[in-house]
């Protein structure tokens, strides 16, 4: 429960910060992050003190009782426990194809998946989608606004973490039903472990750590917006423009 | 009319002759390459150091590290010593190849289906990749390859949106704009060694 309301309180006090700090600095070198100042000690604190003394040792551990297995089943279980954050984000898209997969992928993982600890419905063709509110407002025309870090939760902006809030209500309804806060705990834990290896590979991978995140983040974000899997990505042509060895 | 598209067909048949020994086009270029590197993975007879070594041979002949450096480095690119310029490019080459290395050790058996190439306004291509299988089942990888003497290399590598050039290009910025040209360097070399020492 403390898990649910408090980012509000966070968010708000954030957001006033984040303010403060793109007025303070409104020319900034990096013209996708105007409030990089602000977000680099969140993200210190997100990254050395949560993650790193925290959230990775507890997944480390999560990940030396449990067999991979049964790691990646529990990780299916709670992706259907999300179906109602999937399902009711298709219908506001107006995606009512995708709507119905994600309903076919409930009605037979929870049954013949075993309340969705198998995944049988990706092996006939209806392929999860993911979705949360700040893409359905992505998609109604509502821009992101700046790259945003807050604690505790993460990477984001002012629509992706305002509309997370929301995300959490819906995600987070089994809990209620289920009446166990340890469920969300277990949640975080396991999803953790499943990317164990992933962000030690970030981390070495990086040479700056934090924008590196962002800009893998930022990207991802409009990719999933704009659900556009199909089309093949398209970075600027001038990215591609090789400086000369002359001048 | 038939004399013509017999000289024609002639014609086309030089043509291919003539760019036989070079390269079909990039799709057929990345499908050999894909093969290849998958045909070692699957080696089981191979150790992983071996592996590695094989794929970076592989990866050598199709990848153009000297642009990729320079792209990743843009207006950054002026700033470094022509020494500087070629230590960078072998840092960053070695970095790429470790930190992918680390990846290939955990090959769960994924398979690389080659999609169909674009024709950028620049004559530049990107070919779609979908991964099959394994742990990353679905996964979106586009492939950029500029040609050059007449064989395509791959110059950036797009996983599921994102960038390689243009994410590290940012970092890079971050790096030189705050700490210097040879904190920079610096950087990639300790990453080298560090990971050289696992």
């Amino acid at each position: 429960m403390t898990r649910r309301t408090f980012p509000a309180t966070a968010l708000v006090a954030a957001l006033c910060a984040c303010a403060l700090a793109g007025s303070a600095r409104a020319a900034d070198d990096t013209p996708g992050d105007p409030w990089e100042s602000f977000n680099r000690p969140i993200f210190w604190f997100n990254d050395r003190v949560l993650d790193r003394r925290l959230l990775e040792p507890l997944a480390v551990g999560w990940e030396f009782i449990t067999p991979a297995t049964l790691r990646v089943h529990l990780g299916q279980l709670f992706q259907n426990l999300h179906f109602p954050l999937r399902f009711a984000n298709d219908l506001l898209q107006a995606d009512v194809k995708q709507a119905g997969v994600e309903l076919g992928r409930f009605a037979v993982n929870s049954t013949v998946g075993v309340v969705g600890f198998f995944d049988p419905a990706s092996g006939w063709g209806l392929e999860k989608r993911d979705e949360d509110f700040g893409q359905t407002l992505g998609v109604w025309g509502v821009p992101s606004g700046p790259y945003l870090q807050l604690p505790f939760v993460g990477a984001g902006s002012p629509r992706d973490s305002l509309a997370g809030l929301l995300d959490l209500a819906f995600g987070g309804a089994p809990d209620f039903l289920i009446g166990l806060p340890v469920i969300s705990t277990t949640e975080r834990i396991n999803s953790r472990a499943l990317l164990l290896e992933d962000v030690r590979d970030a981390r070495e991978a990086s040479l700056d750590y934090y924008s590196g995140l962002r800009d893998a983040y930022v990207p991802r974000r409009r990719a999933l917006v704009a659900n556009a899997s199909d089309e093949p990505s398209t970075p600027p042509d001038d990215l591609y423009e090789v400086p000369g060895d002359d001048e | 009319m038939t004399s013509r598209r017999v000289a024609v067909a002639i014609a086309l048949l030089v043509l291919v002759a003539r760019s036989a020994p070079a390269e079909q086009d990039p799709r057929a270029a990345l499908d050999e390459t894909a093969s290849r590197v998958l045909s070692i993975l699957a080696r089981e007879d191979f150790t992983t150091e071996q592996r590695i070594q094989h794929i970076e041979q592989i990866a050598e002949e199709r990848f153009d590290f000297e642009v990729l450096a320079r792209l990743v480095l843009a207006r950054n690119y002026r700033k470094l010593s022509p020494e500087q310029r070629v230590e960078f490019v072998r840092e960053f080459r070695q970095h790429l190849a470790r930190t992918y290395g680390r990846r290939l050790e955990r090959y769960a058996g994924e398979q690389i289906e080659v999609g169909e190439a674009r024709t950028e306004a620049n004559g530049d291509a990107t070919v779609r990749t979908t991964m099959v299988g394994g742990n990353q089942d679905g996964a979106r990888v586009d492939y950029r390859l500029r040609l050059r003497n007449g064989s395509w290399y791959v110059i950036d590598v797009i996983v599921e949106g994102v960038s390689l050039v243009q994410n590290f290009r940012t970092q890079i910025q971050e790096i030189v704009s705050s700490k210097g040209v040879d904190h920079l360097i610096q950087t990639l070399r300790e990453k080298n060694t560090a990971s050289a020492g696992n």
